[in-house]
C-alpha cells in the first residue's frame, strides 16, 4: 500500500487515538448508567445556584439535566478539546523538531501537508467521538434515561464539531507561527475564554451577545438534549473548521518554515 | 548549451533587521560536483532552505534546474535528493518505515535501493529513528536523499556525525553520484571533506561570498600548521629565512610553523636532521579565510 500523509499521520498517532478512546469511553460510564440509582436515592434534589449556571450546569434533576451537566457542559469538552487540541499541533511540533524539512524534501506541496493533517484530524476527531457517543447512549439506556437518541446524537455530534474547530484553530496558529507552544497555548486560552462567554454570557440579558462569540454556543447554546437538532448552528461548526483551514492554508504557503 | 544546474542572482535574505545573506552570486554547472564552505553561521543552511523552497528569499533571482523554486513545488522536488543540516527526526517509525513513507511520496525508488544503500551506510532499518544516535539519524537522512537517483543532491553538512570510515563510504557516494551524472552541492565547515570529491567551492562568511575556487588551488594555497620533533635541539636561525614561512617557533628539539604552498623547502632544510615525528594538521576555515582575503 501506497503511504501518504494522511495514512501515515493515522498511524503514527494510533497509539494516542487508542488511549484517548478508551477515556472517552470510559469517563461516560462512570456517570451515565447511575443516574437512575443517584435519582431513585433524590441524591440529585440539590439547589442549583449561580455558580453551577456559572459553569453551565442548570440542573441535575430531570435526565437531561444530569447527562447535560455531567457530560456535556464540562467534562465531555474539556476532554475531546484537549484531544483535538494537542493532535492538531502535529505539523507545527514537526516544524520545530526539523522533521518537516525531511518530508517537504519531498515531492509534496505545503498545502497537501497541512490538509492532510487537517483529514486525518477529522478521522480522528470523528472516532473518538463516536466512542464517547456510543458510551453515552449505552449508559443513558443503562440508566434508563427517558430521552430520545437523535437528541443525545445532536449533542454528541456538536461536541465533536466544537473539538474539531479547536483542533484546526491549533493547527492554523502552528501555520501561522511553527511553534508548538504557541498553538497549544493559544488555542487553550481561546478555549477558556470561550467556555466563560458562552455560560457567563447567558446569564444576563445584556451580556448574551457575549455567548454568540464563543464556538461553545453553537454546540450546545440550544440545548440540544431537551430541542435536539439545530442544522443552524450546527452549520457554524462545520464552516468554523473549514475557514480556520482555508486560513492556515495560506499563511503556511507563505511563510519562512522553521526559522 | 544546458542551463546550470543552480544560478543564484543578488540573493539576499533579512529576518527582520537582521541580515543573513547579501548579494549572493552562484552557479553550478550540471554534473559538477561543488564545495559550499563557511563557519558555522555563514548563511550556508539559510541559501541551502531557499534552493529547497523553505525559506523565501528577500531579493535576488534564484534557477534551480532551470525552474524558480518558488513556482517549481513539487514537479521540481522531485528531481532534487535533500540531506537537511543538523537533521532531527522523531517519532516511533522505524527506519525502513520512515523510508518506505518518504519513497512513496516519490514513487520512483528502485526496489532494494533502500537496503543496499543501509548496507553500505551499515545502518540497522529496523530501529527506531527517534531513539538513534546523532550519527544514525543523518544516515538516514542521506538515505532519503540518495535514494531516488535525482538529478541534484543538495546535502547540508552531510558528514557530521559520521566517523571516518563512513565519511569515506558516503564520500564514494557521492562519487558514484558524480559518474551518474548528477549534479552535487554540498555545504561543509572543514575544506578537507569537501577536497576529495569537489571539483569547484565556494567560501562563504558572514552571510557574503568570498570567491570561487578551484579546490585543488585552495587546498595547495591553503596554510597547514606543521609540528616537526627531531632528535636533537635544532637552531631558529636555519629556517627562519625560508619562503612560504610563517609563525616560526623553535623550542629545543620541537619546530612549530604555518606553512603556506609547496613544504619542500622546510623539508629540505629539516632533511639536515634526524627528524622523529611530523604532525601536519589542516587548519579551520577561519585560518584559511585570513590567509586568502587578510581577514
Amino acid at each position: 500500500m501506497t503511504r501518504s500523509i494522511f495514512t501515515q499521520t493515522l498511524k503514527e498517532q494510533r497509539r494516542g487515538l487508542i488511549g484517548w478512546s478508551i477515556a472517552l469511553f470510559a469517563v461516560p460510564m462512570m456517570y451515565v448508567p447511575s443516574y437512575e440509582s443517584f435519582a431513585e436515592q433524590g441524591a440529585l434534589d440539590m439547589e442549583g445556584g449561580g455558580i453551577y449556571d456559572a459553569m453551565g450546569m442548570g440542573d441535575f434533576n430531570t435526565a437531561a439535566g444530569y447527562l447535560d451537566s455531567t457530560m456535556f457542559s464540562l467534562m465531555g469538552p474539556l476532554l475531546l478539546l484537549i484531544f483535538a487540541i494537542t493532535f492538531g499541533a502535529r505539523t507545527a511540533s514537526q516544524e520545530e523538531s526539523g522533521t518537516l524539512d525531511l518530508i517537504l524534501a519531498q515531492p509534496v506541496s505545503r498545502t497537501k501537508v497541512l490538509a492532510q493533517r487537517f483529514a486525518a484530524l477529522t478521522v480522528q476527531t470523528a472516532i473518538v467521538t463516536g466512542v464517547f457517543g456510543a458510551a453515552i447512549l449505552a449508559g443513558a439506556s443503562a440508566g434508563n434515561m427517558d430521552l430520545p437518541a437523535g437528541n443525545i446524537l445532536a449533542a454528541v455530534v456538536g461536541t465533536g464539531l466544537l473539538a474539531l474547530a479547536f483542533g484546526a484553530i491549533t493547527q492554523m496558529v502552528g501555520a501561522l507561527t511553527g511553534h508548538r507552544a504557541s498553538a497549544i497555548g493559544i488555542s487553550a486560552i481561546i478555549a477558556v475564554a470561550g467556555y466563560f462567554a458562552n455560560n457567563l454570557g447567558g446569564m444576563d440579558p445584556d451580556t448574551e451577545w457575549l455567548r454568540y462569540l464563543s464556538p461553545f454556543y453553537y454546540a450546545t447554546g440550544d440545548s440540544p438534549l431537551t430541542n435536539g437538532w439545530n442544522l443552524g448552528l450546527i452549520a457554524v461548526l462545520v464552516i468554523l473548521p473549514m475557514a480556520t483551514l482555508a486560513l492556515s492554508l495560506s499563511t503556511f504557503n507563505r511563510r519562512d518554515l522553521a526559522v | 548549451m544546458t542551463a546550470p544546474a543552480i544560478r543564484v542572482a543578488g540573493l539576499s535574505k533579512n529576518y527582520g533587521k537582521h541580515v543573513a545573506l547579501t548579494d549572493l552570486n552562484l552557479e553550478v554547472q550540471p554534473g559538477e560536483v561543488f564545495g559550499f564552505l563557511g563557519p558555522n553561521g555563514a548563511g550556508k543552511s539559510t541559501t541551502i532552505r531557499i534552493l529547497l523552497d523553505l525559506i523565501r528569499p528577500t531579493a535576488g533571482r534564484i534557477e534551480v534546474l532551470g525552474t524558480d523554486p518558488r513556482t517549481g513545488g513539487a514537479a521540481l522536488r522531485e528531481r532534487i535528493g535533500y540531506l537537511p543540516g543538523e537533521l532531527e527526526i522523531e517519532g516511533r517509525n522505524t527506519a525502513r518505515e520512515l523510508l518506505g513513507f518518504l519513497a512513496d511520496q516519490r514513487g520512483t525508488v528502485a526496489k532494494r535501493r533502500i537496503e543496499e544503500l543501509a548496507e553500505l551506510l551499515d545502518l540497522d532499518l529496523a530501529k527506531h529513528v527517534g531513539k538513534m544516535s546523532k550519527g544514525n539519524k543523518q544516515k538516514v537522512g542521506i538515505i532519503a536523499a540518495f535514494m531516488h537517483r535525482p538529478d541534484l543532491l543538495v546535502l547540508d553538512e552531510p558528514t557530521s556525525g559520521l566517523d571516518p570510515l563512513l565519511q569515506q563510504r558516503f564520500l564514494g557516494l557521492v562519487r558514484e553520484a558524480a559518474d551518474n551524472g548528477q549534479t552535487v552541492f554540498m555545504s561543509s565547515h572543514i575544506l578537507s571533506e569537501v577536497q576529495d570529491t569537489a571539483d569547484r567551492a565556494v567560501i562563504m562568511r558572514a552571510g557574503k561570498l568570498l570567491g570561487t575556487e578551484n579546490v585543488e588551488d585552495l587546498r595547495r594555497r591553503s596554510p597547514r600548521s606543521v609540528e616537526l620533533v627531531f632528535a636533537e635541539p635544532v637552531d631558529e636561525a636555519e629556517f627562519a629565512g625560508l619562503p612560504g614561512l610563517r609563525d616560526l617557533h623553535v623550542d629545543g628539539r620541537t619546530l612549530k610553523c604555518t606553512t603556506e604552498g609547496e613544504v619542500d623547502d622546510l623539508f629540505k632544510a629539516a632533511a639536515k636532521h634526524r627528524i622523529q615525528s611530523v604532525l601536519s594538521t589542516e587548519p579551520d576555515l577561519e585560518a584559511i579565510f585570513f590567509s586568502l582575503y587578510g581577514r
